[in-house]
């Protein structure tokens, strides 16, 4: 192979490609990018994959020899990043592949490019297309909810739901939820997509939603190249994986192939009370509060009634803390409910309005946690489950 | 390919009936000693039921699947053995570069030298870690195979909270996948995971395939491949081993010993015994009894005039020299021979080695002078 290419033009396709290359894998050759170069169509291929995901990033380049060859990542990146501001020329000698610009020259060993695992065609065949800043959105209203045990690899991932006419992500790790339902279906079937069934997803008649459950990363990733420019996220499914294409990208993933928990269960049907407060103020109150909160549970309990909102903790080791908070609005009866102040801080975060809406029962009940207002067309519903006093 | 593994013909048959009647079982237990072929088996099964040939010798060895799996690369493919504490993460990195290296050199030395072994500094188990891993992948669907391939080594090196996080995954593996147990002691096996697989056993290879693999595929000469053909009892990689010391110390000591005894130079002895003090360690002294049995029953088979059973046919004269004018060999022979088993047990046992050594010197000269 031998081609040339501008660097930052190389370099900004494979900024965000490097990581999710495993590193210090025992399959050495996942550590490495698969590179094809084609002469006929003047395009640069480059695939990676940890097996669960599996990208590819296909760009122009100034090609005068067609080839495939695959390359340590890590390396190959660094040494792009470190080159000067120019053209890049790359071709393959022997077992090395040459890099030279200017007058930096560079000879990386290649790997054994057979050994690559299979890279599926960056094709998708009869997309849906979904809103890419919408679904961007939706990815981060949900992701800090997921779990991190292992050992309910279900939960490690995001659940994205789609209905005939509406969808949904979830996420949760058993201690809290976050739900995004958009109502307005904005999920076309794409103008490529001839036949008149609707959504081509619904394989089977009689379905009645359909639900993939994406890991962390592949989302994580999808955040990662989302771009203002590129408007339009392209999905297909099957039933082991869901592809996504977006601008230059091909991504490819797995999907878990457990049924997501019935989460919806732990929502409770009616809360008796409910106060309104500034969300900056009362993320503050509690980061105040907690800077002697106990290591082992992270607990801070609120007290709250009519004429009193107090926000405190008790660390048997190093002592108390609380504070009384101004400007709330409140509803209900005098009630208290202690929490993990970490969840509840991923949780204000992801609200969208100045001040959020809290609604909780009693101290064994879990607390609901919205907007002010709602956003049109969205459902955005936070859940937490108390810490047992 | 498949007729690179000889000597296991019945465990062959069993498995091409399997993937013939497309009956292939969920978990295989490959069960007895050392060195006959399990693991070859094993991946060679793997390869053969993903290979991508069309034609009927199935592995192919070349297509794209087969080449990943002689590489140990293959993305469904998921090798378990006892190693140290790796610090291996569910998604399969090793962090600390010290470990990470060990295992790349375990399994560089599996695919280019499996009949060596590899032993690693620290004590080894399989671990909760690579259980963790073969977990993880599970999660996962299968990448490009047909079957998804686990092959566990020294299964019954693991502890009893692996072997029960173990259990699980073996209850209930997902679906195109098939986990190949390889075990030496079966009876360390917990039966609850004995009970989950099919077991297949691998038999002690005859001395003439032992033979046979070591002048076709290692190139070595016949005299030295029967020799070790017959120390290596049915483990080619002993046999291996054995072979490939071009020069055996053993063996020539062993010659020299029987030399001086024939001609009863008690005083070259000494000077021997001197000579070879450094040698004179419990292992090599066993290893010496080993040669120093074929090279009896060398001299018996001479005295009995059956030639073609000599394994050490390069020096069939200095033999002959040994047992010509010389009556009632055959007869003390029998009392040499558990002589020497005595003398294994007594080494065992630790006794003095010049000792030992002496009094094999004066049998082997009562042996030879009647």
């Amino acid at each position: 192979m031998r081609l040339a290419i501008e660097k930052k033009d190389l370099l900004a396709h494979i900024q965000h490609l490097v990581s999710i290359v495993p590193s210090k894998n025992v399959t050495p050759i996942l550590n490495n990018y698969l590179i094809e170069v084609s002469e006929e169509t003047n395009m640069m291929r480059i695939s990676t994959t940890d097996l669960t995901l599996t990208v590819v990033v296909e760009f122009p380049a100034a090609v005068s020899e067609g080839g495939t060859i695959a390359v340590s990542a890590h390396h190959f990146n660094e040494i792009i990043n470190y080159m000067p501001d120019a053209v890049i020329n790359l071709w393959q000698h022997d077992d090395l592949l040459m890099i030279q610009s200017g007058k930096v020259d560079f000879n990386l060993l290649i790997a054994d490019h057979t050994l690559f695992p299979v890279i599926p065609e960056p094709k998708i065949n009869y997309p849906i297309t979904v809103d890419a800043a919408l679904f961007n959105r939706m990815i981060s209203k949900t992701y800090f909810a997921v779990s991190t045990d292992v050992n309910r690899a279900i939960l490690t991932g995001v659940c994205w739901k789609i209905y005939p006419t509406y969808h949904m992500m979830v996420a949760t790790d058993g201690r809290k939820v976050a739900e995004i339902k958009v109502l307005n279906s904005s999920l076309l079937p794409s103008l490529e997509n001839n036949d008149n069934q609707g959504l081509s997803i619904f394989t089977e008649q009689n379905e009645v939603y359909v639900e993939k459950v994406i890991p962390l990363k592949t989302l994580l990733f999808l955040q990662k190249i989302f771009s203002e420019d590129v408007k339009e996220l392209k999905v297909s499914m099957e039933h082991n994986r869901i592809m996504f294409l977006y601008g230059e990208y091909f991504v490819s993933s797995q999907v878990f192939e457990h049924k997501y928990p019935e989460y919806q269960k732990a929502f409770p049907t009616e809360l008796p009370n409910k106060f309104v407060i500034d969300k900056e103020s009362l993320i503050t109150a509690i980061k105040r509060v907690a800077l002697i909160a106990p290591d082992e549970n992270f607990r801070i309990h609120f007290d709250i009634d009519n004429d009193r909102f107090e926000v405190n903790t008790t660390n048997r080791d190093t002592g108390d803390a609380k504070q009384n908070m101004d400007d709330y609005v409140y509803a209900g009866t005098s009630t208290g409910i202690s929490f993990n102040y970490k969840y509840m801080l991923s949780i204000l975060e992801a609200i969208d309005t100045e001040k959020v809406v809290i609604k909780l029962g009693s101290s064994k009940d879990p607390m609901m946690i919205y907007n002010e207002n709602p956003i049109p067309d969205q459902e955005i519903t936070f859940l937490l489950m108390p810490l047992r006093s | 390919m498949i007729n690179k593994i000889k000597g296991q013909e019945d465990a062959l048959k069993l498995l091409r009936k399997a993937i013939e009647n497309e009956r292939i079982s969920q978990a295989y237990l490959f069960y007895g000693s050392d060195g006959v072929g399990k693991f070859t088996t094993a991946l060679y099964f793997g390869m053969a039921v993903n290979c991508m040939a069309t034609n009927e010798l199935k592995p192919c060895g070349h297509c794209d699947s087969c080449h990943k799996f002689l590489q140990l690369e293959h993305p469904d493919f998921v090798y378990i053995f006892p190693t140290p504490n790796l610090n291996l993460s569910p998604e399969g990195e090793i962090k600390n570069s010290d470990a990470l290296k060990m295992f790349q050199k375990y399994i560089e030395n599996k695919v280019n030298t499996p009949w060596a072994d590899f032993f690693f500094k620290d004590t080894i188990e399989i671990r909760k870690e690579s259980i963790t891993m073969l977990s993880k992948h599970f999660e996962l669907s299968i990448h490009e195979a047909r079957y998804r391939i686990v092959i566990v080594e020294d299964a019954d090196m693991m502890t009893i909270a692996t072997a029960n996080a173990f259990l699980k995954t073996l209850e209930e593996p997902p679906e195109r996948t098939i986990i190949i147990l390889i075990t030496e002691r079966i009876q360390k096996l917990l039966p609850t995971i004995l009970s989950r697989t099919q077991p297949i056993y691998f038999r002690p290879l005859t001395r003439s395939v032992i033979e046979e693999i070591l002048t076709t595929e290692f190139e070595i000469s016949a005299p030295i491949a029967r020799t070790a053909s017959r120390i290596s009892a049915g483990n080619l990689k002993t046999a291996i081993r054995v072979a490939s010391d071009s020069v055996s110390l053993s063996r020539n000591w062993a010659f020299e010993i029987f030399a001086l005894a024939a001609t009863k130079d008690d005083l070259g002895y000494l000077g021997l015994a001197k000579a070879y003090k450094d040698q004179q360690k419990k292992d090599q002294v066993i290893d010496l009894l080993k040669y120093i049995r074929i090279i009896a029953s060398d001299l018996g088979a001479l005295n009995a005039n059956f030639e073609a059973e000599i394994t050490n046919i390069d020096k069939i004269d200095d033999l002959k020299a040994m047992v010509e004018n010389k009556s009632g060999i055959d007869d003390r022979l029998y009392d040499f021979l558990l002589f020497l088993e005595d003398l294994n047990r007594k080494i065992e046992g630790n006794v003095n080695l010049n000792l030992v050594m002496t009094n094999l010197y004066l049998n082997c000269k009562h042996l030879l002078n009647s």
